[in-house]
């Protein structure tokens, strides 16, 4: 069974007096154990997709599905709090706090097991994605944004989620530190069995995944290629 | 991380955030504690003056012709059987030496026992559980009060302060008095004439320590004799003197204190027709009160209007500062929201946050607003007993209740049960206020403040 799947997806727009429209009955299904990159034109509703998979938002018709059932009557924010992970294109970390405190915020959110010693845990995936003791405590407006990008990964995976949603995490970032991200979300997929789904506009980072969706501005629907 | 965690958390990164919510909540926790405790010390101060002044009637004139007072004392008997708690006073100076002199205590005129120029303020009582008795102002630790006898015969007999003879008060000890002893008076006419007036000590009374030095002063030279006792030496005198000037008037002040408070109309109607026929003049606890009360009233009733203000600026302050502040923590909430942390916590979260700075604010506020308080009510006092001095409300008080003594009397300190309720109250109103637009914000669409609105 695909642990995320939509059904016929519908989302619009106001336009002007009008509506345009942005998902038009998207069917796409996703699996666990794969990397998935998503495509497609500045505009073309790759962000909206994501927030709608990550029920940020509701979507006008249709449903999404995890492992099975509607996120709707798991409830969005259990699913949001147990089921996903979300990383931001601007990282969308609380400011106030230290590396360590926004995963920790997390971990704490989640109804999900954690360790006993959340602490030590915490600083255990910052150091997997490169994010030493030393910065894990510092201020986050201390830290370029690359180690913001990975600290809004660990952020995502401390929670032990099984889906990943990423929007453009290497965006901002130079080409060694983007492989290393790239290399991270590869990893989480093939070595501990996660569903990562990453939107991105370079087709060198498309071509390392499993599966490329591209978004059609046109038929406002995804061409899947493997 | 939980909500008290990360409250605190962003309480200590905000610091221009908690000041500027501290100090606007300070000050109108200011005005709010001072409008409280106007309120509540003026409550004290009504209470206290409805216990001191509890159904007491006193007829009281100071030229009352002699006629008059006798025609009083008649119908005393009615009185008296009617309300069974009954004490008549009349205030008689007896001079066994024509001259006396009077000496300056405590702004009072009071006349001093000297051997060669003495003078005692007799009070007549119809009563052998008279006035102060009754109300233990004084206690009678030798000998004893007046028989039923000596007050319907005027035998002369008195019961004196022990202190009075005794040198205690003033440094001339003169009487050394004992229970037994005779007292000399004699009543002298203006053109001489001579008459024996030996008055036998019967009780000596100790002032007890309850009463305040201003209202034991005057007891030390108060001596109580039977009404009749005191009206005959008027008679003695008026004898002797028929050629020339009887004494026609004496000061009198009768006071009734009555034995509940529900006989007080009828009583008063009573005391209407046995006082038209006489210049007397009826005080009593409703009217004296009301005088009492109404700078009273005045105060509490702006007190009662600051209250009301400082509710609504209260209420208006914190939802305001919290729409502000929660305007600006948007992106942040969403962010709460995306993790998919609970609405209730998120809540929870900035009540603490609101609560903690706002408890505090009012907490310390407490302290310096009831000192506030004290001084806009006592500015507030000031202006209204000019204002009745100006008008002529604020006349001769029998009872002893100065409206200038009232600011002295006020009693502004504040109690457990004040400190509590105004906690609880502004409590109650910052969590309603915050609460509210914290219940807006949470439902926004994370999509929209973390997608959008950058
Ligand atoms: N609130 C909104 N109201 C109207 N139009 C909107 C709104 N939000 C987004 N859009 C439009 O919807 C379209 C899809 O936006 P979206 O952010 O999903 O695109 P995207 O594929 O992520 O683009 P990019 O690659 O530039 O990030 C865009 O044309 C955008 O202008
Ligand atoms: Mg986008």
């Amino acid at each position: 069974m695909n642990i995320l799947e939509t059904k016929n997806l519908y989302f619009t727009y106001p336009d002007g007096d009008q509506r345009k429209i942005i998902l038009n009955e998207v069917n796409v299904s996703f699996d666990k154990g794969k990397f998935y990159t998503i495509l497609g034109a500045s505009g073309s509703g790759k962000t909206t997709f994501l927030s709608l998979i990550a029920a940020l938002d509701k979507p006008e018709r249709g449903e999404i599905l995890f492992n099975g059932e509607a996120i709707e009557k798991i409830g969005y924010e259990k699913y949001r709090r147990d089921d996903i992970g979300i990383v931001f294109q601007s990282y969308n970390l609380i400011p106030y706090m230290n590396s360590l405190e926004n995963v920790m915020v997390a971990m704490s959110i989640t109804d999900n097991e954690m360790e006993k010693d959340m602490k030590a845990q915490a600083l255990r995936i910052l150091e997997s994605v490169g994010i030493d003791e030393n910065k894990a405590k510092r201020r986050i407006n201390r830290l370029s944004g690359g180690e913001q990008q990975r600290v809004a990964i660990a952020r995502a995976i401390s929670t032990n989620v099984d889906v990943i949603i990423a929007d453009e995490p290497t965006g901002n970032l130079d080409g060694k530190t983007s492989e290393m991200i790239i290399d991270i979300f590869k990893k989480l997929a093939h070595e501990q069995n996660k569903c990562v789904i990453m939107v991105t506009h370079s087709e060198k980072i498309a071509a390392e995944s499993d599966v490329v969706l591209k978004l059609n501005t046109d038929t406002q629907n995804f061409e899947v290629t493997s | 991380m939980k909500q008290w965690k990360r409250a605190f958390k962003y309480l200590y990164t905000h610091k221009s955030k908690v000041l500027l919510l501290f100090i606007t909540v300070f000050i109108v926790g200011n005005l709010f504690m001072s409008a409280l405790v106007i309120h509540s010390s003026s409550m004290n101060m009504e209470a206290l003056f409805k216990n001191r002044i509890k159904s007491t009637v006193i007829l009281s004139d100071k030229d009352v012709s002699i006629d008059d007072r006798l025609d009083l004392y008649d119908k005393e008997a009615v009185a008296a059987d009617y309300y069974n708690r009954l004490s008549i006073y009349e205030t008689l100076v007896s001079e066994y030496h024509p001259l006396y002199s009077s000496l300056e205590v405590d702004g009072r005129n009071i006349c001093l026992n000297k051997p060669n120029n003495s003078c005692y303020y007799f009070f007549g009582v119809a009563n052998s559980d008279f006035f102060e008795l009754h109300e233990n102002s004084i206690e009678i630790t030798e000998g004893r009060s007046f028989t039923e006898e000596e007050l319907k015969n005027g035998s002369p007999v008195a019961v004196l302060a022990k202190d009075l003879g005794r040198g205690n008060f003033f440094e001339n000890d003169i009487s050394n008095f004992q229970v037994g002893d005779i007292i000399p008076f004699s009543i002298i006419s203006y053109d001489g004439k001579k008459v024996e007036y030996p008055v036998e000590i019967i009780g000596l009374f100790d002032i007890s320590d309850k009463l305040s030095d201003e209202n034991k002063y005057p007891l030390y030279f108060k001596s109580f004799m039977p009404y009749k006792a005191v009206t005959k030496q008027y008679d003695i005198q008026n004898e002797l003197n028929t050629q020339n000037n009887p004494i026609k008037y004496s000061p009198v002040q009768l006071t009734f204190r009555l034995a509940s408070d529900n006989k007080m109309e009828e009583f008063l109607q009573r005391a209407e027709t046995l006082c038209q026929s006489t210049r007397l003049q009826i005080f009593h606890s409703d009217a004296e009160f009301k005088k009492v009360q109404r700078p009273i009233m005045a105060i509490r009733s702006l007190a009662d209007k600051q209250f009301m203000i400082c509710t609504i600026a209260l209420i208006t302050i914190i939802s305001l500062l919290v729409i502000l502040f929660l305007e600006e923590r948007k992106h942040e909430i969403g962010i709460y929201l995306a993790l998919g942390e609970r609405k209730f916590n998120i809540i929870v979260q900035v009540l603490l946050e609101i609560i903690t700075v706002g408890m505090l604010a009012i907490l310390l506020s407490i302290g310096s607003g009831s000192k506030l308080g004290e001084v806009i009510s006592n500015k507030m006092l000031e202006v209204q007993i000019q204002e009745d001095a100006k008008s002529g409300a604020n006349e001769l008080n029998p009872e002893g209740i100065d409206l200038e003594k009232l600011i002295e009397m006020y009693d502004y300190s504040i109690e457990q049960d004040t400190v509590l309720f105004m906690m609880g109250i502004c409590f109650i109103i910052i969590l309603f206020s915050a609460t509210l637009p914290c219940c807006y914000f949470v439902n926004i669409i994370p999509r929209k403040v973390l997608m959008e609105d950058l």
